[in-house]
């Protein structure tokens, strides 16, 4: 992975994008890098201070987190009570990795921002991508500011880039293969920094460490509390990924049988279950609601990679049901699943908890 | 402007509240409609009526207790030292000089033979001999005469003190010798509460023999003419103390001396002593006796029924019952025994007789039965109470005649007696307290109508029945709801909506959890493009 230059070592062209009448101030891109790092911390606080709700989009780069926000936005003519207001251009290109993405949109009379958690402002949630032995103070402070102010929070994933081929012609991303553990890592951290984590300096343990043997600690009464919505993006491309083998059970009947992902079929939730056991675990441990979907913002051909459906699928819903209200006391997606399973074995469906069952048809409904 | 799309929610959930509320409201208006109340017959109580028309019977016939019969002189003549003052004491008394044979009598027991005859007797009973030469059988017999002679003066004369005590309980004391020596009753030994008849030997039976129902009636009046009476407390113990354990509905007074002997010899201890003595000798009355053909002399029987009677109030309510059954039977047994009483004696009996029945009619055994007779003795005011007390009695039989009475105030005022108003007071409160009663075993629907039924028989200025004020201040929300199902169906309908709603919130997130949005989009993608 290359290194990238200083974020913020020189003004961006162009002036600021126009703001829509209703979205908070927001300090004007292009300070230097410590000034980025306090109008982050600004722009959170602003927009807690006007009334927004915060979520955050987290997933290494390339995933998909951008496009899926556009597309979510764009979704206008389906959405007519969200307004379009960017703070920045709308742009298919991934985010630059200097930049802090904000996406307000307004759901009835509640206001939510969108933040596109990438880039040097996040660097904490991506150890792999920047190492983080040590504790910045700034990146400290605001992971702290966003993690007490989250409302819900979007975990990406990119089923082609974990399972499937490298790209042709590109360098492979060591993230790519690792994206479980650092979505793990992502909820660690903020479980840490939600429940008031304290980084000791004076300890030899590395951050990292001291990170998740506090997080080991906590009780189950201590997830956090807000819904984890966990988006296989890219859905259009997963057609042409193959579910990795299992290890062999002595039970299993056939343990060589793999086939491709069929996401208008397969159940995501079951999906995640055998095959991101490392995820799933840690969504289980960190986090009382979660819910898995699939997505895309425009289908591609899988030959040609051109864009062949501009119409976005699964984002509207999937990303709707973070902003749903609450209007009580729910059950956690653990306890439901664990009443499913025993429901699943009063109906005689409990296989499909020991292995992935095949997928349904488009038109059974 | 565009449709605005919805995250999908499957139709049950979406129906989820509506319907469910719905059927909440419907279950909640069949439940109200469903009170399974129904009114069942509730008697007619008038316990206020009763007391007011027991006033109207205390004013014109009090309690009046009767002394046993002077007892018999000798047939012949009797050899002895006191056989001339007895035979001149009850000259006196057929006279109607009672004074003149307590003098006499008095100065004989003052004088020393007359403390020898005591001494003697007294002696004789206390060594427990059965020698039947000291004191003579003879003299005995006198003693026992003489005394019962004098308790009858005395008793007659209101007196009170030791003398009284003497010439009460001495007798019996002295009959007990005589029992043990053989010379009186049917079996030696026997208890003096049997009737035991002590008469002058040689001399023929007669009906107005001297027993010892003469000797005991006299001591309970004698208890009840002294109410302040005291004895020591081993006496006391040994005179409440029993060896049977009779069930209260067949031994009802028992049951009140066992509640009263437990309190302190304080206030009207003579009473108790008096209730004591009468629960020996109904006890013994009863025993061997059919109680529909109970035999006993006429003013002992009245006694008896009238103290039956002054024990009710202060007995249990289950006692009750057997009480005014077992009076029932004493004036039933007084009746019978009309022409056993001397002439001076008929018109106390008649008068405690028609005190007797009347107060059976308040009690709600049928209109008063004054016997002819009776009726001989009472003058205009007693008569018009007796009138007064069956056109009462009549009315409350039924709560409607009784309403229909008050609201004609004409026969109200028709009732001859000191405060017609009393009575009618006290049958609005009898009448709105039966109503209330009513109303809070009838149906909720109907509730409202009897309390304002109940409400409406007041005047101003009367007292609230408990009964009425405790169903007003009823608000158990169940009965409210049950007296307007349509608001238990509002209530039923509101109060499930929300949780309803939030029940199928729940099981929307719950689905959320499992559906794929991702497959939803798709599908209707493919079934736009069909």
């Amino acid at each position: 992975m290359s290194v990238s230059p200083d974020p913020f070592a020189s003004a961006p062209s162009g002036s600021p994008p126009a703001l829509a009448a209703g979205a908070a101030v927001i300090p004007p891109l292009g300070l230097n890098k410590k000034g980025s790092m306090l109008a982050g911390e600004r722009i959170l606080d602003e927009y807690k201070r006007q009334g927004y709700e915060l979520y955050l989009m987290a997933g290494i780069s390339g995933v998909g987190k951008t496009q899926l926000l556009d597309a979510y936005q764009k979704s206008s003519p389906y959405l007519p009570l969200i307004e379009r207001n960017a703070t920045r251009p709308a742009s298919v290109m991934p985010t630059a990795q200097r930049s802090f993405a904000c996406y307000p949109v307004k759901a009835g009379t509640r206001k939510a921002v969108f933040v596109d958690a990438s880039g040097e402002d996040f660097r904490l949630l991506y150890p792999l991508q920047r190492a983080a032995r040590t504790l910045p103070e700034a990146d400290a402070r605001l992971l702290k500011v966003a993690a007490d102010a989250l409302k819900g929070l979007v975990l990406v994933i990119d089923l082609e880039r974990l399972w499937g081929k490298p790209r042709e012609g590109g360098t492979e991303d060591p993230a790519d293969r690792h994206q479980e553990r650092i979505l793990a890592w992502v909820l660690e951290l903020l479980r840490w920094f939600y429940f008031g984590g304290q980084y000791d300096a004076e300890n030899a343990a590395p951050f990292q460490e001291q990170v998740t043997a506090r997080v080991q600690r906590m009780s189950q009464r201590q997830r956090l509390p807000f819904p984890v919505q966990v988006v296989f993006s890219k859905a259009d491309r997963l057609t042409a990924v193959s579910l990795p083998a299992r290890s062999p059970s002595i039970w299993a009947r056939d343990t060589s049988k793999t086939r491709t992902i069929f996401p208008p079929g397969d159940h995501p939730l079951l999906l995640a279950y055998h095959y991101l056991p490392l995820l799933y675990e840690a969504l289980r441990e960190n986090v009382r609601v979660f819910r898995f979907d699939f997505a895309h913002s425009i289908a591609t051909s899988l030959d040609s990679g051109a864009a062949v459906d501009e119409t976005p699928c699964g984002v509207e819903y999937t990303l709707s049901w973070l902003m749903e209200r609450r209007w009580g006391p729910e059950l956690g997606t653990g306890t439901w699943v664990r009443l499913q399973r025993r429901l699943d074995i009063l109906t005689f469906r409990g296989r499909r908890w020991r292995r992935l069952p095949e997928p349904r048809e488009l038109h059974d409904g | 402007m565009a449709e605005r799309r919805h995250r999908p929610i499957g139709p049950v959930l979406r129906l989820l509240p509506f319907v469910g509320a719905l059927a909440a409201g419907v279950l909640a208006y069949v439940v109200a409609a469903r009170d399974p109340r129904r009114v069942v017959s509730i008697p007619f109580r008038s316990p206020a009526l009763a007391e007011e028309e027991r006033h109207w019977v205390d004013a014109v016939l009090p309690p009046r207790f009767l002394p046993a019969p002077m007892p018999p002189s000798p047939c012949g003549y009797i050899d002895s030292d006191w056989s001339d003052e007895l035979v001149e004491a009850h000259q006196y008394i057929r006279e109607g000089r009672t004074e003149d044979a307590g003098v006499v009598l008095s100065r004989y027991f003052s004088a020393p033979s007359g403390v020898n005859l005591q001494n003697d007797v007294s002696a004789a009973v206390h060594s427990a001999s059965t020698s039947f030469t000291s004191p003579s059988t003879t003299d005995v017999l006198g003693a026992v005469h003489l005394l019962q002679t004098w308790a009858y003066v005395l008793l007659k004369d209101n007196a009170t003190g030791p003398t009284l005590w003497r010439a009460l309980k001495h007798p019996i004391g002295y009959t007990d010798l005589l029992s043990r020596r053989g010379v009186v009753g049917p079996l030696r030994g026997e208890y003096t509460w049997s009737r035991i008849t002590i008469r002058w030997p040689g001399c023929d039976s007669t009906r107005e023999d001297l027993t010892t129902y003469h000797l005991y009636n006299n001591l309970i009046l004698g208890y009840l003419k002294n109410p302040e009476y005291r004895d020591s407390g081993d006496r006391r113990e040994r005179e409440f103390a029993r060896t049977y354990d009779d069930p209260p509905d067949v031994n009802p007074l028992l049951a009140v001396l066992e509640k009263r002997r437990k309190e302190p010899p304080e206030g009207r201890e003579g009473w108790r002593w008096a209730i004591s003595n009468s629960e020996r000798l109904i006890r013994k009355l009863t025993l061997h006796q059919n109680r529909d053909s109970l035999q006993a002399p006429p003013w002992l029987a009245a006694n008896l029924a009238q103290i039956l009677d002054s024990a009710r109030i202060e007995t249990d309510p289950p006692v009750v019952g057997p009480l005014l059954n077992q009076r029932d039977a004493m004036i039933t047994a007084a009746e019978h025994g009309e022409l056993d009483v001397a002439p001076e004696q008929r018109q106390d009996l008649a008068l405690a007789l028609a005190r007797l029945q009347l107060l059976r009619a308040i009690d709600g055994e049928g209109p008063p039965r004054v016997s002819p007779w009776i009726d001989l003795h009472l003058d205009s005011t007693q008569r018009s109470v007796v009138q007064a007390v069956s056109h009462a009695t009549r009315w409350r039989r039924d709560p409607d005649v009784l309403v229909a009475a008050l609201a004609n105030r004409a026969p109200t005022d028709s009732l001859a007696v000191q405060d017609p108003d009393a009575w009618s007071a006290a049958a609005r409160h009898d009448l709105s307290r039966h109503f209330a009663r009513i109303g809070a075993a009838a149906a909720s629907r109907e509730r409202g109508a009897w309390v304002r039924r109940a409400r409406g028989m007041l005047a101003a200025g009367d007292p609230v029945p408990p009964e009425l004020r405790e169903l007003e201040a009823d608000k158990d929300v169940v009965r409210l709801l049950q007296q307007y199902p349509p608001l238990a169906f509002g209530v039923g309908l509101v109060a499930s909506f929300p949780f309803l709603a939030y029940l199928a919130w729940l099981l929307g997130r719950r689905e959320a959890l499992w559906v794929s949005y991702y497959r939803i989009e798709a599908g209707e993608r493919v079934r736009q493009q069909r």
